[in-house]
């Protein structure tokens, strides 16, 4: 046995696993702490702080110290920061592959917190910022309405773009048309055709065996010809398909003015001046703003959560896998917060949250997310409050409902309308609402309602319209708003309705729509004028197609002419002809032997 | 790395059982495609240490077969992938998902089990492909390797030194 054995073994494992067990415990901290911060700047692409990281075994619990996550725009602020994070694991659980929570309490959250030095920043931010400053472009209502040139100039009018596709698909077309040209038969070659024709036709035949070889000539000539007409017809195909393409093209290019004026109206709220909806114009941005802030958050936590771990990877070189859960009878998500205590602080004030069933796989355990968030010192004083539920179905459908409500809130110096031409801000107002929303299937349904009382507002204005409706603000103290959203979530619809609409309407709307109309005809002949110039590309390749078109025919015709030539007819003919008359010589030779 | 390079030159060249190398590589082999701290690991490693297999030869494939294991780990992957989501196992991964053990060997997981499974099935030629080739090794190539200029230059560096030392030929 002792040949096959090595007793000795047992000790160098047990020594081994020791050693293991040893070195996890003595350094799974400072292994977490470095996890934390190496893991966290390269998925923010800027640098994580953690002070220390504590972990107790018995029951298993993560304390995270002192955490600042670097804002890669702003290097000088945290994105994120907290000063203490405890999380309850479930050992068990996560050496079977999933990670449950039993509780996280979150102390100090803070957003946008300043940082004692400025953070290294990994990612590249550039392009982001690019996008940002295009969209930008689209993105501030105002009744004094966007530069007509500015408007024009920007390269994401589907006008420019459908005329820049036009172009490059006729260049991309004519270079593929020149190709086929250049291959098509010559009047030269079809000539030479011609008279190789002639000269086959002019052969004397006076045996079988001479029709036959004119025929093996011409069956030379006429595969030649098959071959020209193959090309010609390769040709007309792609003349086809490049005609097809242009009429497409143009016709996108027809219709691109019309949309661009749609986008416009509908980015610049023209719709809304239009029907002098001046609640909205002036208060609709501050409510997607805010809806907006949601969405981004949801964004950025949804892929922490969720972890994509649901749908096999693309098998490749470094392939890591993932887990596969099956049935059982007591299932757990892959990953589980049953209950979460976060105190946030924000310069509007400080927050409680709780969050309990905090996980992407709801169905498992029937059992939806629930949330409150409560604040006693909104802006120095003011009560808010938000209560809601959601839960995401086995086909991502997200089913959830809330509520909120705030009052006694103090506002102080809030900018309404920021642009060089118009500006209007709320000095100071005490503010209260309450709002309710559901969530089924994708789609939003928000009812809220908002009062402003003890207002005091102020702007200025380059125009006589701005100035009439600052100076109509500035005679209100109290104001009232109701916002309605309804539609997909991420698009929906906005309402908001409020008195303010009545109070503004008159002569105010009629200087607006005057203006309005000045724009609109500016906008529409600048685009006009840019649809021109794109169509003269189309002219110009109307008359190559119809050029080459005609070559095509005449060299198509040209072609069957030849190939449906009679020559082996002709000579056949002219061989029987001779045989007979040769027949015919011989007859009467002997019949004037018989009678002669 | 050089110890132990020089400790597998003198396994190769020793009176060494083929058998041993040739198992030890083979272990190193399911070790070296599975991720590391894998139970399949753990169970393996005990095996080598209690059953008398060459520890050299162990250690250096498993190094050599996890560098090739990252080249390999898209086929592992779907190897796991396919076993883990065939409607026909289902009931089986179901009624062993029901255990604790195999979830804690994370056989539930795409590479663990398909490291697992391709570990097994080539196991057994990789164990007769090394023992032929160690025979193969012993016979010929040794030999022929002797009269190499390169190796006699070899002879008389410090690698050859340290397998002197290792084999108990050195001064």
């Amino acid at each position: 046995m002792n040949r096959y054995l090595r007793w000795q073994g047992l000790a160098s494992f047990a020594v081994i696993i020791l050693l293991i067990v040893a070195f996890i415990y003595f350094f799974i901290e400072s292994i977490v702490k470095n996890g934390i911060e190496y893991g966290g700047s390269y998925y923010l692409g800027a640098e994580v702080n953690v002070e220390a990281v504590e972990i107790n075994y018995n029951p298993f619990e993560l304390n995270i110290h002192g955490l600042q996550a670097t804002d890669p725009e702003k290097p000088s602020v945290n994105l994120v920061s907290f000063s203490q994070a405890t999380a309850s694991i479930d050992v068990w659980q996560y050496l079977f592959g999933k990670v449950i929570i039993d509780q996280v309490v979150v102390d100090a959250l803070a957003f946008s917190s300043p940082r004692a030095y400025p953070g290294k920043v990994t990612k590249d931010i550039t392009d982001e910022n690019g996008e940002q400053e295009e969209s930008e472009l689209f993105s501030t209502p105002d009744i004094s309405l966007p530069d007509v040139n500015t408007l024009l100039d920007n390269a994401d009018l589907q006008t420019v773009k459908q005329s820049k596709l036009l172009e490059q698909t006729y260049q991309q077309e004519k270079a593929k048309l020149k190709g086929l040209k250049d291959n098509l038969p010559s009047k030269e070659k079809l000539a030479d055709y011609k008279t190789q024709l002639t000269a086959l036709s002019k052969v004397k035949v006076k045996t079988l065996a001479d029709v036959e070889k004119i025929k093996a000539d011409f069956d030379k000539i006429k595969k030649q010809f098959k071959a020209d007409q193959a090309i010609v017809k390769q040709a007309k195909e792609q003349l086809q398909q490049s005609k097809d393409l242009l009429v497409e093209h143009t016709a996108a290019l027809k219709n691109a003015p019309e949309q661009d004026w749609q986008a416009i109206e509908s980015k610049y709220q023209l719709d809304k001046v239009d029907g002098a909806d001046f609640a909205h114009i002036l208060f609709g941005e501050q409510a997607r703003d805010y809806y907006e802030y949601g969405q981004v958050f949801l964004e950025k936590v949804k892929p922490l959560v969720s972890g994509n771990n649901d749908k096999p990877e693309e098998i490749n070189m470094g392939a890591k896998g993932r887990f596969v859960h099956f049935s059982e009878a007591e299932p757990l998500p892959d990953f589980l917060i049953k209950k979460a205590n976060i105190s946030i602080v924000s310069p509007q004030g400080d927050f409680s949250a709780v969050i309990e069933e905090l996980n992407y796989q709801h169905w498992l355990r029937n059992l939806p997310t629930t949330y409150q968030v409560v604040s006693t010192n909104v802006m120095g004083g003011g009560d808010a409050k938000l209560d809601g539920e959601f839960s995401l179905s086995q086909d991502n459908d997200v089913n959830g409902l809330g509520n909120w409500a705030f009052n006694q809130v103090k506002l102080t110096e809030v900018a309404l309308q920021e642009s060089s031409k118009f500006t209007l801000a709320i000095e100071q107002a005490n503010l209260a609402g309450k709002g309710e929303f559901s969530l089924a299937s994708g789609n939003i349904t928000s009812s809220n309602s908002i009062n402003l009382s003890q207002a005091v507002f102020n702007g200025s204005g380059e125009s006589k319209v701005t100035n009439m409706v600052i100076d109509t603000f500035k005679g209100m103290d109290k104001l009232a708003l109701g916002i309605n959203a309804s539609g997909p979530m991420l698009s929906p619809q906005w309402q908001i309705s409020s008195p303010l609409n009545d109070i503004l309407k008159g002569a105010v709307q009629q200087q607006l729509q005057q203006k309005l109309a000045g724009f609109k005809s500016k906008v529409q002949s600048g685009l006009s004028d840019k649809l021109a110039s794109a169509l003269e590309i189309n002219s110009s390749a109307d008359g190559e197609i119809v050029e080459l078109d005609k070559l095509l025919t005449d060299t198509d015709g040209a072609l069957d002419d030849l190939k449906n030539s009679d020559v082996i007819k002709q000579k056949q003919d002219e061989l029987k002809n001779k045989a007979t008359d040769k027949v015919k010589d011989k007859l009467k030779g002997k019949l004037g032997d018989l009678f002669g | 790395m050089l110890t132990l390079l020089a400790k597998l030159f003198h396994a190769l060249n020793s009176e060494s059982s083929t058998r041993q190398i040739a198992l030890a590589i083979t272990l190193g082999f399911i070790v070296g495609l599975a991720p590391l701290f894998a139970l399949q690991n753990i169970i393996i490693l005990f095996l080598v240490l209690f059953i008398r297999v060459h520890l050299g030869a162990f250690i250096l494939a498993v190094g050599v077969f996890s560098g090739i294991s990252y080249l390999l780990s898209g086929i592992i992957v779907q190897v796991g992938e396919s076993l883990l989501t065939s409607p026909g196992l289902n009931a089986l991964f179901t009624s062993l998902y029901q255990l604790s053990l195999f979830k804690l060997g994370h056989w539930h997981h795409t590479y663990t089990l398909g490291a697992f499974v391709v570990g097994i099935v080539l196991a057994v030629p990789i164990y007769f492909i090394f023992k032929a080739l160690i025979v193969k090794y012993r016979v010929h190539v040794k030999a022929t390797f002797e009269k190499f200029r390169i190796v006699k230059a070899l002879k008389g560096s410090s690698f050859y030194r340290l397998y002197l030392n290792i084999s108990g030929q050195g001064v």
